[in-house]
Protein backbone atom coordinates (compact mmCIF):
# COMPACT_ATOMS: atom_id res chain seq x y z
CA UNK A 1 0.00 0.00 0.00
CA UNK A 2 2.94 2.42 0.69
CA UNK A 3 4.59 1.67 -2.45
CA UNK A 4 1.70 2.63 -4.46
CA UNK A 5 0.28 5.85 -1.79
CA UNK A 6 3.68 7.18 -1.67
CA UNK A 7 4.81 6.92 -5.04
CA UNK A 8 5.47 10.39 -7.01
CA UNK A 9 4.13 9.08 -10.06
CA UNK A 10 0.88 9.83 -8.32
CA UNK A 11 1.70 13.74 -9.17
CA UNK A 12 3.90 13.13 -12.05
CA UNK A 13 1.90 10.81 -14.30
CA UNK A 14 -1.70 10.67 -12.63
CA UNK A 15 -2.93 8.17 -15.64
CA UNK A 16 -0.20 5.24 -14.96
CA UNK A 17 -0.44 5.71 -11.16
CA UNK A 18 -4.57 5.40 -11.11
CA UNK A 19 -4.09 2.48 -13.61
CA UNK A 20 -2.24 0.85 -10.62
CA UNK A 21 -4.05 1.98 -7.64
CA UNK A 22 -7.48 1.49 -9.65
CA UNK A 23 -6.65 -2.64 -10.29
CA UNK A 24 -5.64 -2.82 -6.42
CA UNK A 25 -9.00 -0.86 -5.24
CA UNK A 26 -10.77 -3.65 -7.57
CA UNK A 27 -9.43 -6.36 -5.46
CA UNK A 28 -10.60 -4.95 -1.96
CA UNK A 29 -14.21 -4.61 -3.46
CA UNK A 30 -17.20 -6.97 -3.06
CA UNK A 31 -18.38 -8.88 -6.17
CA UNK A 32 -22.10 -8.77 -6.33
CA UNK A 33 -24.19 -11.64 -7.74
CA UNK A 34 -23.44 -10.47 -11.67
CA UNK A 35 -20.04 -10.65 -10.72
CA UNK A 36 -19.59 -13.53 -8.86
CA UNK A 37 -21.19 -15.83 -11.32
CA UNK A 38 -19.00 -13.98 -14.15
CA UNK A 39 -15.66 -15.25 -11.43
CA UNK A 40 -17.42 -18.77 -11.52
CA UNK A 41 -18.04 -18.85 -15.19
CA UNK A 42 -14.61 -17.59 -15.79
CA UNK A 43 -12.69 -20.40 -13.57
CA UNK A 44 -15.14 -23.46 -14.44
CA UNK A 45 -14.09 -22.41 -18.34
CA UNK A 46 -10.40 -22.80 -16.84
CA UNK A 47 -9.33 -19.06 -17.26
CA UNK A 48 -6.30 -17.83 -15.38
CA UNK A 49 -7.94 -15.08 -12.72
CA UNK A 50 -5.49 -12.71 -11.33
CA UNK A 51 -6.80 -9.85 -9.81
CA UNK A 52 -9.62 -11.47 -7.72
CA UNK A 53 -11.13 -9.98 -4.80
CA UNK A 54 -8.40 -10.28 -2.36
CA UNK A 55 -8.63 -11.63 1.03
CA UNK A 56 -6.80 -8.55 2.07
CA UNK A 57 -9.65 -6.35 1.16
CA UNK A 58 -9.98 -4.87 5.11
CA UNK A 59 -5.99 -4.60 5.64
CA UNK A 60 -6.27 -1.92 2.05
CA UNK A 61 -9.35 -0.27 2.84
CA UNK A 62 -7.98 0.67 6.32
CA UNK A 63 -4.84 1.70 4.82
CA UNK A 64 -7.03 3.75 2.64
CA UNK A 65 -8.76 5.17 5.16
CA UNK A 66 -5.75 6.49 6.88
CA UNK A 67 -3.72 7.55 4.09
CA UNK A 68 -2.12 10.91 4.62
CA UNK A 69 -2.81 11.23 0.37
CA UNK A 70 -5.70 13.55 -0.27
CA UNK A 71 -6.05 11.51 -3.49
CA UNK A 72 -5.95 8.12 -1.85
CA UNK A 73 -8.53 9.71 0.57
CA UNK A 74 -10.94 10.91 -1.81
CA UNK A 75 -11.19 7.15 -3.45
CA UNK A 76 -11.47 5.77 -0.39
CA UNK A 77 -14.70 8.88 0.33
CA UNK A 78 -15.92 7.64 -2.78
CA UNK A 79 -15.73 3.94 -2.30
CA UNK A 80 -17.64 4.71 1.06
CA UNK A 81 -20.20 6.74 -0.30
CA UNK A 82 -21.56 4.68 -3.57
CA UNK A 83 -21.69 0.79 -3.14
CA UNK A 84 -19.53 -0.19 -6.32
CA UNK A 85 -18.97 -3.96 -6.95
CA UNK A 86 -15.81 -6.25 -8.10
CA UNK A 87 -15.55 -5.94 -11.52
CA UNK A 88 -13.58 -8.78 -13.33
CA UNK A 89 -11.79 -7.50 -16.33
CA UNK B 1 -47.21 -22.04 20.17
CA UNK B 2 -48.83 -18.95 21.87
CA UNK B 3 -45.70 -17.40 22.47
CA UNK B 4 -44.35 -17.69 19.16
CA UNK B 5 -47.77 -15.67 17.40
CA UNK B 6 -46.98 -13.08 20.22
CA UNK B 7 -43.37 -12.80 19.06
CA UNK B 8 -44.08 -12.63 15.55
CA UNK B 9 -47.35 -10.20 16.38
CA UNK B 10 -44.21 -7.66 17.95
CA UNK B 11 -42.04 -7.98 15.46
CA UNK B 12 -44.85 -7.41 13.05
CA UNK B 13 -46.03 -4.81 14.84
CA UNK B 14 -42.34 -3.18 15.06
CA UNK B 15 -41.54 -3.58 11.78
CA UNK B 16 -45.21 -1.79 10.54
CA UNK B 17 -43.80 1.50 12.76
CA UNK B 18 -40.83 1.58 11.07
CA UNK B 19 -42.26 1.06 7.20
CA UNK B 20 -44.51 4.14 8.63
CA UNK B 21 -41.37 6.28 9.43
CA UNK B 22 -39.53 4.73 6.65
CA UNK B 23 -40.29 7.48 4.13
CA UNK B 24 -39.46 10.55 6.36
CA UNK B 25 -35.75 8.60 7.14
CA UNK B 26 -34.90 7.63 3.99
CA UNK B 27 -35.67 11.12 2.58
CA UNK B 28 -33.70 12.44 5.04
CA UNK B 29 -30.66 9.81 4.30
CA UNK B 30 -30.85 10.23 0.67
CA UNK B 31 -30.52 14.68 1.47
CA UNK B 32 -27.52 13.77 3.41
CA UNK B 33 -25.99 11.50 0.80
CA UNK B 34 -26.79 13.79 -1.47
CA UNK B 35 -25.02 16.64 0.60
CA UNK B 36 -21.93 14.35 1.27
CA UNK B 37 -21.54 13.89 -2.74
CA UNK B 38 -21.72 17.03 -3.27
CA UNK B 39 -18.81 17.98 -0.37
CA UNK B 40 -16.83 14.75 -1.29
CA UNK B 41 -16.50 15.92 -5.03
CA UNK B 42 -16.26 19.18 -4.06
CA UNK B 43 -13.19 18.53 -2.08
CA UNK B 44 -12.06 17.05 -5.58
CA UNK B 45 -11.54 20.13 -7.23
CA UNK B 46 -7.86 21.18 -6.27
CA UNK B 47 -6.71 17.40 -7.80
CA UNK B 48 -5.35 16.81 -11.01
CA UNK B 49 -8.12 16.27 -13.30
CA UNK B 50 -8.01 12.33 -14.14
CA UNK B 51 -8.63 11.95 -10.44
CA UNK B 52 -11.38 14.31 -10.57
CA UNK B 53 -12.54 12.31 -13.69
CA UNK B 54 -12.53 8.83 -12.12
CA UNK B 55 -13.80 9.90 -9.10
CA UNK B 56 -16.81 11.93 -10.77
CA UNK B 57 -17.44 8.93 -13.03
CA UNK B 58 -17.71 6.16 -9.89
CA UNK B 59 -19.98 8.23 -8.60
CA UNK B 60 -22.25 9.15 -11.60
CA UNK B 61 -22.03 5.48 -13.01
CA UNK B 62 -22.58 3.72 -9.75
CA UNK B 63 -25.44 5.98 -8.16
CA UNK B 64 -26.28 8.52 -11.07
CA UNK B 65 -29.87 9.62 -8.62
CA UNK B 66 -27.50 10.34 -5.39
CA UNK B 67 -27.34 14.44 -6.63
CA UNK B 68 -29.75 16.40 -8.94
CA UNK B 69 -29.54 16.20 -12.98
CA UNK B 70 -28.35 19.81 -12.12
CA UNK B 71 -25.43 19.02 -10.15
CA UNK B 72 -24.80 15.99 -12.06
CA UNK B 73 -24.71 18.38 -15.36
CA UNK B 74 -22.41 20.95 -13.36
CA UNK B 75 -19.75 17.97 -12.69
CA UNK B 76 -19.67 17.26 -16.35
CA UNK B 77 -19.52 20.65 -17.60
CA UNK B 78 -16.03 21.57 -15.10
CA UNK B 79 -14.63 18.27 -16.25
CA UNK B 80 -15.34 19.41 -20.27
CA UNK B 81 -13.65 22.12 -19.40
CA UNK B 82 -10.64 20.63 -17.31
CA UNK B 83 -9.69 17.90 -19.51
CA UNK B 84 -7.24 19.78 -21.21
CA UNK B 85 -4.98 19.54 -17.93
CA UNK B 86 -4.73 15.58 -18.40
CA UNK B 87 -1.05 14.24 -18.68
CA UNK B 88 -1.50 12.59 -21.61
CA UNK B 89 -3.32 14.75 -24.48
CA UNK B 90 -4.94 11.24 -25.95
CA UNK B 91 -4.88 7.44 -25.69
CA UNK B 92 -2.14 5.87 -26.97
CA UNK B 93 -1.76 2.93 -29.64
CA UNK B 94 1.96 1.70 -29.96
CA UNK B 95 3.38 1.53 -33.48
CA UNK B 96 6.88 0.45 -32.52
CA UNK B 97 8.00 -3.49 -32.98
CA UNK B 98 6.63 -5.89 -31.09
CA UNK B 99 9.43 -7.75 -28.09
CA UNK B 100 8.50 -11.36 -27.04
CA UNK B 101 8.34 -11.40 -23.21
CA UNK B 102 8.23 -7.73 -22.52
CA UNK B 103 5.98 -4.38 -23.37
CA UNK B 104 6.50 -0.81 -24.60
CA UNK B 105 5.15 1.17 -21.71
CA UNK B 106 2.79 2.67 -24.19
CA UNK B 107 2.00 -0.65 -25.32
CA UNK B 108 0.59 -2.09 -21.81
CA UNK B 109 -1.61 1.45 -21.02
CA UNK B 110 -3.08 1.70 -24.33
CA UNK B 111 -3.95 -2.05 -23.98
CA UNK B 112 -5.18 -1.83 -20.09
CA UNK B 113 -7.31 0.90 -21.86
CA UNK B 114 -6.09 4.30 -19.85
CA UNK B 115 -9.39 6.35 -19.90
CA UNK B 116 -7.73 9.97 -18.27
CA UNK B 117 -6.38 11.35 -21.28
CA UNK B 118 -7.73 14.80 -22.54
CA UNK B 119 -9.43 13.36 -25.17
CA UNK B 120 -11.24 10.37 -23.20
CA UNK B 121 -12.22 12.22 -20.14
CA UNK B 122 -13.89 15.54 -23.00
CA UNK B 123 -15.58 12.77 -24.88
CA UNK B 124 -16.87 10.75 -21.95
CA UNK B 125 -18.17 13.45 -19.96
CA UNK B 126 -19.88 14.37 -22.97
CA UNK B 127 -21.05 10.91 -23.22
CA UNK B 128 -22.52 10.97 -19.72
CA UNK B 129 -24.31 14.61 -21.00
CA UNK B 130 -26.37 13.44 -23.65
CA UNK B 131 -29.37 11.99 -21.70
CA UNK B 132 -29.09 14.88 -19.47
CA UNK B 133 -29.20 17.68 -21.87
CA UNK B 134 -28.29 16.62 -25.67
CA UNK B 135 -28.24 20.54 -26.88
CA UNK B 136 -25.11 21.26 -24.43
CA UNK B 137 -23.87 17.61 -25.28
CA UNK B 138 -23.75 18.74 -28.61
CA UNK B 139 -22.36 22.20 -28.15
CA UNK B 140 -19.55 20.99 -26.18
CA UNK B 141 -18.50 18.40 -28.74
CA UNK B 142 -18.92 20.97 -31.75
CA UNK B 143 -16.11 22.87 -29.66
CA UNK B 144 -13.90 20.10 -29.06
CA UNK B 145 -10.39 19.86 -30.48
CA UNK B 146 -8.37 17.37 -31.27
CA UNK B 147 -4.72 17.36 -30.24
CA UNK B 148 -2.64 18.09 -33.43
CA UNK B 149 0.00 15.82 -33.23
CA UNK B 150 3.02 14.43 -35.77
CA UNK B 151 4.72 11.03 -35.06
CA UNK B 152 7.98 9.91 -36.42
CA UNK B 153 10.26 6.97 -36.06
CA UNK B 154 11.51 8.32 -32.82
CA UNK B 155 8.62 8.27 -31.27
CA UNK B 156 7.27 4.40 -30.25
CA UNK B 157 3.38 5.28 -30.20
CA UNK B 158 0.60 7.63 -32.12
CA UNK B 159 -2.93 9.36 -30.43
CA UNK B 160 -5.88 7.09 -30.99
CA UNK B 161 -9.28 9.07 -30.73
CA UNK B 162 -11.53 5.94 -31.04
CA UNK B 163 -13.41 7.62 -27.80
CA UNK B 164 -14.26 11.05 -29.73
CA UNK B 165 -15.64 9.31 -32.39
CA UNK B 166 -17.82 6.80 -30.49
CA UNK B 167 -18.92 10.18 -29.06
CA UNK B 168 -19.53 11.50 -32.61
CA UNK B 169 -21.15 7.95 -33.48
CA UNK B 170 -23.59 8.15 -30.14
CA UNK B 171 -24.86 12.02 -31.29
CA UNK B 172 -25.09 10.94 -34.72
CA UNK B 173 -27.55 8.21 -33.86
CA UNK B 174 -30.06 10.38 -32.01
CA UNK B 175 -33.15 11.31 -33.62
CA UNK B 176 -33.34 14.95 -34.94
CA UNK B 177 -33.10 17.66 -32.50
CA UNK B 178 -34.51 21.27 -32.39
CA UNK B 179 -31.18 22.32 -31.80
CA UNK B 180 -28.76 23.98 -34.90
CA UNK B 181 -26.61 21.29 -35.29
CA UNK B 182 -29.11 18.31 -36.63
CA UNK B 183 -27.11 15.01 -35.64
CA UNK B 184 -26.12 13.82 -38.84
CA UNK B 185 -24.85 16.90 -39.79
CA UNK B 186 -22.25 16.22 -37.50
CA UNK B 187 -21.25 13.54 -39.18
CA UNK B 188 -21.08 15.00 -42.48
CA UNK B 189 -19.28 17.80 -40.50
CA UNK B 190 -16.83 15.44 -39.27
CA UNK B 191 -15.34 14.26 -42.58
CA UNK B 192 -14.55 17.44 -43.70
CA UNK B 193 -11.86 17.83 -40.46
CA UNK B 194 -10.08 14.91 -40.25
CA UNK B 195 -6.77 15.81 -40.10
CA UNK B 196 -4.29 12.59 -39.09
CA UNK B 197 -4.29 9.06 -39.94
CA UNK B 198 -5.85 8.25 -36.40
CA UNK B 199 -8.77 10.81 -36.90
CA UNK B 200 -9.32 9.04 -40.68
CA UNK B 201 -8.94 5.50 -39.15
CA UNK B 202 -11.47 6.45 -36.45
CA UNK B 203 -14.05 8.06 -38.41
CA UNK B 204 -13.89 4.79 -41.12
CA UNK B 205 -14.63 3.02 -37.99
CA UNK B 206 -17.76 4.23 -36.69
CA UNK B 207 -18.95 5.63 -40.33
CA UNK B 208 -19.31 1.32 -41.30
CA UNK B 209 -22.30 1.36 -38.90
CA UNK B 210 -24.46 4.81 -39.22
CA UNK B 211 -27.55 5.29 -41.78
CA UNK B 212 -26.87 7.77 -44.07
CA UNK B 213 -29.18 8.55 -47.20
CA UNK B 214 -27.01 8.19 -50.61
CA UNK B 215 -26.76 11.98 -51.35
CA UNK B 216 -25.06 11.98 -47.60
CA UNK B 217 -23.19 9.27 -48.34
CA UNK B 218 -21.48 10.88 -51.84
CA UNK B 219 -21.12 13.55 -49.63
CA UNK B 220 -19.10 11.87 -46.89
CA UNK B 221 -16.70 9.92 -48.84
CA UNK B 222 -15.90 12.92 -50.73
CA UNK B 223 -15.07 14.73 -47.91
CA UNK B 224 -12.78 11.87 -46.42
CA UNK B 225 -11.15 11.48 -50.19
CA UNK B 226 -10.36 15.10 -49.70
CA UNK B 227 -8.78 14.84 -46.30
CA UNK B 228 -7.04 11.66 -47.05
CA UNK B 229 -5.58 13.50 -49.99
CA UNK B 230 -3.84 16.46 -47.62
CA UNK B 231 -2.36 13.90 -45.32
CA UNK B 232 1.02 12.55 -45.21
CA UNK B 233 0.84 9.38 -42.44
CA UNK B 234 4.34 8.51 -41.04
CA UNK B 235 5.48 4.96 -40.83
CA UNK B 236 4.57 4.64 -37.08
CA UNK B 237 1.03 5.99 -37.34
CA UNK B 238 0.79 3.04 -40.20
CA UNK B 239 2.32 0.96 -38.12
CA UNK B 240 -0.06 1.37 -35.12
CA UNK B 241 -3.37 1.63 -37.13
CA UNK B 242 -2.33 -1.50 -38.78
CA UNK B 243 -1.67 -3.68 -36.13
CA UNK B 244 -5.04 -2.40 -35.02
CA UNK B 245 -6.71 -3.93 -38.32
CA UNK B 246 -8.95 -1.10 -38.18
CA UNK B 247 -7.94 0.68 -40.79
CA UNK B 248 -8.25 -1.62 -44.00
CA UNK B 249 -11.16 -3.46 -42.07
CA UNK B 250 -12.87 -0.04 -41.46
CA UNK B 251 -12.34 0.94 -45.11
CA UNK B 252 -13.42 -2.73 -46.75
CA UNK B 253 -16.81 -1.88 -44.77
CA UNK B 254 -17.26 1.21 -45.91
CA UNK B 255 -16.58 0.34 -49.55
CA UNK B 256 -19.21 -2.22 -49.44
CA UNK B 257 -22.13 0.43 -48.54
CA UNK B 258 -21.03 2.30 -50.92
CA UNK B 259 -21.50 -0.74 -53.66
CA UNK B 260 -25.05 -1.01 -51.56
CA UNK B 261 -25.55 2.75 -52.36
CA UNK B 262 -24.38 2.15 -56.73
CA UNK B 263 -21.92 4.39 -55.88
CA UNK B 264 -18.09 4.49 -57.21
CA UNK B 265 -15.48 3.23 -54.78
CA UNK B 266 -12.64 4.00 -56.95
CA UNK B 267 -12.20 7.46 -55.97
CA UNK B 268 -11.68 6.82 -52.57
CA UNK B 269 -9.65 3.64 -53.21
CA UNK B 270 -7.31 6.19 -55.39
CA UNK B 271 -7.39 8.63 -52.68
CA UNK B 272 -6.10 5.75 -50.29
CA UNK B 273 -3.66 4.48 -52.50
CA UNK B 274 -2.02 8.39 -52.56
CA UNK B 275 -2.41 8.46 -48.90
CA UNK B 276 -0.13 4.94 -48.46
CA UNK B 277 2.41 5.53 -51.12
CA UNK B 278 2.66 9.03 -50.05
CA UNK B 279 3.56 8.31 -46.71
CA UNK B 280 5.23 4.86 -46.52
CA UNK B 281 7.45 5.98 -49.34
CA UNK B 282 9.09 9.03 -47.74
CA UNK B 283 10.32 7.45 -44.61
CA UNK B 284 11.19 3.72 -42.93
CA UNK B 285 12.26 3.32 -39.17
CA UNK B 286 14.91 1.38 -38.58
CA UNK B 287 13.40 -1.49 -36.69
CA UNK B 288 11.07 -2.19 -39.53
CA UNK B 289 7.82 -1.95 -37.27
CA UNK B 290 5.94 -2.04 -40.38
CA UNK B 291 5.22 -4.93 -42.59
CA UNK B 292 5.27 -3.03 -46.21
CA UNK B 293 4.22 -6.36 -48.09
CA UNK B 294 1.21 -7.00 -45.45
CA UNK B 295 -0.61 -3.61 -46.57
CA UNK B 296 0.26 -4.29 -50.42
CA UNK B 297 -1.56 -7.53 -49.90
CA UNK B 298 -4.57 -5.65 -47.92
CA UNK B 299 -4.79 -2.97 -50.37
CA UNK B 300 -4.57 -5.35 -53.42
CA UNK B 301 -7.88 -7.50 -51.38
CA UNK B 302 -9.42 -4.18 -51.03
CA UNK B 303 -9.05 -3.44 -55.04
CA UNK B 304 -10.39 -7.18 -55.92
CA UNK B 305 -13.63 -6.78 -53.24
CA UNK B 306 -14.08 -3.67 -54.74
CA UNK B 307 -13.57 -4.79 -58.43
CA UNK B 308 -11.90 -1.87 -59.62
CA UNK B 309 -8.95 -3.32 -60.16
CA UNK B 310 -8.25 -2.17 -63.58
CA UNK B 311 -9.18 1.50 -63.04
CA UNK B 312 -6.76 1.81 -59.30
CA UNK B 313 -3.10 0.26 -59.85
CA UNK B 314 -2.10 -2.00 -57.46
CA UNK B 315 0.94 -1.13 -54.56
CA UNK B 316 4.04 -2.56 -55.52
CA UNK B 317 7.18 -2.67 -52.53
CA UNK B 318 9.13 0.12 -55.05
CA UNK B 319 5.95 2.33 -54.36
CA UNK B 320 6.56 1.97 -50.22
CA UNK B 321 10.59 2.35 -49.94
CA UNK B 322 11.06 5.28 -48.02
CA UNK B 323 14.49 6.41 -46.78
CA UNK B 324 15.80 5.10 -43.52
CA UNK B 325 14.99 7.03 -40.11
CA UNK B 326 16.53 5.68 -37.24
CA UNK B 327 13.99 4.32 -34.38
CA UNK B 328 14.04 5.25 -31.22
CA UNK B 329 14.10 2.47 -28.78
CA UNK B 330 10.55 1.89 -26.92
CA UNK B 331 10.06 2.34 -22.77
CA UNK B 332 10.36 -1.14 -21.78
CA UNK B 333 8.26 -2.74 -19.02
CA UNK B 334 11.30 -4.56 -17.25
CA UNK B 335 10.46 -8.44 -17.11
CA UNK B 336 12.87 -10.64 -15.04
CA UNK B 337 13.43 -14.29 -16.87
CA UNK B 338 14.06 -14.95 -13.39
CA UNK B 339 10.63 -14.64 -12.31
CA UNK B 340 9.13 -16.55 -14.62
CA UNK B 341 9.65 -20.40 -13.06
CA UNK B 342 8.18 -19.38 -9.86
CA UNK B 343 5.04 -17.61 -11.22
CA UNK B 344 4.28 -20.19 -13.75
CA UNK B 345 4.32 -22.66 -10.69
CA UNK B 346 1.84 -19.96 -8.50
CA UNK B 347 -0.31 -19.57 -11.75
CA UNK B 348 -0.95 -23.31 -11.59
CA UNK B 349 -1.77 -23.50 -7.54
CA UNK B 350 -3.83 -20.59 -8.18
CA UNK B 351 -5.59 -22.24 -11.33
CA UNK B 352 -6.51 -25.27 -9.00
CA UNK B 353 -7.29 -23.03 -5.95
CA UNK B 354 -9.90 -20.89 -8.19
CA UNK B 355 -11.23 -24.25 -9.54
CA UNK B 356 -12.67 -25.15 -6.00
CA UNK B 357 -12.98 -21.74 -4.38
CA UNK B 358 -15.60 -20.68 -7.60
CA UNK B 359 -16.75 -24.14 -8.78
CA UNK B 360 -16.25 -26.68 -6.42
CA UNK B 361 -16.49 -24.01 -3.54
CA UNK B 362 -14.32 -25.92 -1.29
CA UNK B 363 -12.74 -23.73 1.47
CA UNK B 364 -9.34 -25.62 1.35
CA UNK B 365 -7.32 -24.50 -0.60
CA UNK B 366 -3.75 -25.19 -1.36
CA UNK B 367 -0.74 -23.96 0.11
CA UNK B 368 2.09 -22.82 -2.24
CA UNK B 369 6.22 -23.51 -1.58
CA UNK B 370 7.04 -20.03 0.55
CA UNK B 371 10.57 -20.13 -1.16
CA UNK B 372 8.83 -19.68 -4.45
CA UNK B 373 7.25 -16.40 -2.57
CA UNK B 374 10.02 -15.29 -1.13
CA UNK B 375 12.08 -15.17 -4.50
CA UNK B 376 9.42 -13.11 -6.00
CA UNK B 377 9.73 -10.43 -3.58
CA UNK B 378 13.15 -10.44 -3.62
CA UNK B 379 14.07 -10.33 -7.40
CA UNK B 380 10.88 -7.87 -7.63
CA UNK B 381 12.27 -5.24 -4.98
CA UNK B 382 16.02 -5.75 -6.65
CA UNK B 383 14.54 -4.74 -10.29
CA UNK B 384 12.56 -1.86 -8.92
CA UNK B 385 16.00 -0.38 -7.29
CA UNK B 386 17.22 -0.67 -10.74
CA UNK B 387 17.22 2.75 -12.31
CA UNK B 388 17.97 1.48 -15.92
CA UNK B 389 14.15 1.87 -17.12
CA UNK B 390 11.77 4.89 -16.70
CA UNK B 391 9.88 5.16 -13.46
CA UNK B 392 6.66 4.56 -14.64
CA UNK B 393 8.02 0.90 -16.32
CA UNK B 394 9.49 0.27 -12.89
CA UNK B 395 6.66 1.22 -11.00
CA UNK B 396 4.24 -0.99 -13.41
CA UNK B 397 6.35 -3.78 -13.48
CA UNK B 398 6.77 -4.14 -9.58
CA UNK B 399 3.42 -3.65 -8.87
CA UNK B 400 2.09 -5.50 -11.44
CA UNK B 401 4.67 -8.56 -9.64
CA UNK B 402 3.18 -7.62 -6.33
CA UNK B 403 -0.34 -7.33 -7.51
CA UNK B 404 -0.61 -10.54 -9.00
CA UNK B 405 1.27 -12.20 -5.70
CA UNK B 406 -2.04 -10.65 -4.04
CA UNK B 407 -4.58 -12.31 -5.80
CA UNK B 408 -2.89 -15.93 -6.07
CA UNK B 409 -1.31 -16.08 -2.51
CA UNK B 410 -4.16 -17.68 -0.24
CA UNK B 411 -4.54 -16.86 3.07
CA UNK B 412 -2.09 -17.74 5.44
CA UNK B 413 0.76 -17.65 2.86
CA UNK B 414 1.23 -14.37 2.57
CA UNK B 415 4.04 -12.55 3.89
CA UNK B 416 3.66 -9.97 7.14
CA UNK B 417 3.11 -6.85 7.58
CA UNK B 418 6.84 -5.26 6.76
CA UNK B 419 7.17 -6.57 3.81
CA UNK B 420 3.81 -4.88 2.96
CA UNK B 421 5.22 -1.60 3.40
CA UNK B 422 8.40 -2.33 0.74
Amino acid sequence: MNFIQFNPLQETNPGAWLFIFEQMLNTARIPDAASTKQLEKAAAAGQKLILTPTEDASFIRDSLSTSPSPVVRSFWRVENLVRIPYQLN
Amino acid sequence: MFRLYLICLFILGTSTALAQTSPAAAKSRVSQRSLDAAAIMDATRTLPVEYQASLTFEVLDNEPNIVSSQQRIAWLLDLIQGAHAAHYPAMLSYGGPRSGTQFALEEALYLKALHVDSVSIEAESIDRLIPLDRDRAMQAFLSMQLPQSSTSCSDSSTPNYTPYFNTLQRLASLPGSSSDAMPRALLVDAAGRLSSPSAISGYLSILKDVHLESSEWSLVSGRVEQSMALLHPSDRELSALDRRGELSSSLAEVLAKLGDKRQSAVELLQAYRGFLARGLGSEQCSDFSLDRSAIISEFDALRKKAAVTEQVHALEMRDLLGSPSNAAPARKIPFDERLRAPMQKLFALSASNQQKQYVAHDPDLTQPDSQDVTTILGIAQANYEKEDSCAECRFLSKQETLSTLMTLLPQGKRQGPSSRRK
